[in-house]
């Protein structure tokens, strides 16, 4: 069993109640690892991917470009996201996937994937709850960019990241809430639909309020509270079971 | 080379220690007031009147000021 076995059956294991026999089947599913640099286009739009793409390791963002070339991302994934997985029913790519850093796959076939769904319903639902999950954060980042202020949007995101990564088990252990968010400034400007110099003001000041710390990729998460209150930051979106979930209630 | 951007909102000011890397002065205009009409657009409303500006600097020194003023005329009738 592979490392992209590993976080897989982790994920949907948090995504539904799956029977040994679920597991066993995921276990053996044909999944092929690649190791990819950072700044790598995965998949692109229009493309029609016979696969879908686990990510095993590493951070990758989901994007548009307009015409005129501006960029806006729609999410970021880690471990044990399938940032492309409608693909598996829908034909053709709407969205592009890149690398932020180099990052570990595991490429899904979506012959094998509709196998192991017919025969293992429970393992299809927990896929379709990852999806609809997806569409959820989608919506909550349509309402971030499109109705909060630079500061409660910068703090929602940070918000968001920090949750995503302790429930994927990738934050510090420990009581600090430290996680990786290594985009950089330009990334953080597309994901939040403000230029660059509004980015750096806003960084500036969350951190002069002693609400967080940003470096070099680095993100702790010095006031929970207090960033939490600045966002309006309610985890229902995300899903999380209910144990967790109350972890990071408001 | 890397253009400073630091804030000013009537008496209150916010230095940029990160900065933003531009190709040359006029990169760096932009920048400045795409930054500044972003800031703008989230606190205008609701204000009376406003100053507002974006000073950019590079380590040789001071290169520019943007400013943007808004003001409410109240007329009579």
């Amino acid at each position: 069993m592979s490392q992209s076995h590993d976080v897989m059956l982790q994920r949907l294991s948090r995504l539904g109640n799956l029977s040994e026999d679920d597991r066993k089947a995921i276990a053996s599913l044909p999944i092929e690892q690649a190791d990819l640099r950072a700044d790598q286009d995965v998949a692109r739009v229009n493309e029609r991917p016979s696969r879908s793409i686990l990510i095993t390791s590493g951070m990758a963002a989901t994007y548009k470009d307009t015409l005129d070339g501006k960029r806006q991302i729609h999410s970021f994934h880690r471990a044990g996201d399938m940032p492309d997985l409608q693909s598996l029913h829908l034909k053709t790519l709407d969205a592009a996937l890149e690398t932020v850093t180099p990052c570990r796959v595991g490429f899904l076939r979506h012959d094998h994937l509709r196998l192991l769904c017919e025969k293992h319903p429970r393992v299809a639902a927990a896929l379709w709850r990852s999806t609809l999950i997806d569409a959820s954060i989608h919506r909550e980042w349509m309402t971030n960019v499109g109705q909060r202020k630079a500061p409660a949007r910068m703090a929602h995101l940070f918000c968001e990241q920090f949750i995503r990564s302790a429930v994927a088990g990738l934050s510090e252990p420990g009581e600090r809430k430290v996680c990786a968010f290594p985009v950089t400034q330009p990334m953080l400007g597309e994901a939040l639909g403000l230029s660059n110099v509004h980015i750096n003001r806003t960084l500036q000041y969350l951190r002069d309020a002693a609400l967080i710390s940003f470096d070099h990729g680095r993100l702790e998460i010095l006031d929970w509270k207090m960033l939490v209150d600045i966002a309006g930051f309610d985890p229902t979106y995300l899903h999380l079971d209910d144990e967790v979930g109350s972890r990071y209630a408001a | 080379m890397r253009y400073f951007f630091d804030f000013r909102d009537g008496d209150t000011f916010i230095e940029d220690k990160i900065g933003v890397e531009c190709v040359d002065l006029a990169a760096a205009k932009v920048e400045a007031s795409a930054g500044l009409a972003g800031y703008a657009k989230d606190v205008i409303a609701g204000s009376e009147r406003r100053e507002m500006a974006v000073e950019v600097r590079t380590n040789k020194g001071s290169m520019l000021t943007t400013k943007m003023v808004f003001d409410i005329e109240h007329l009579d009738t």
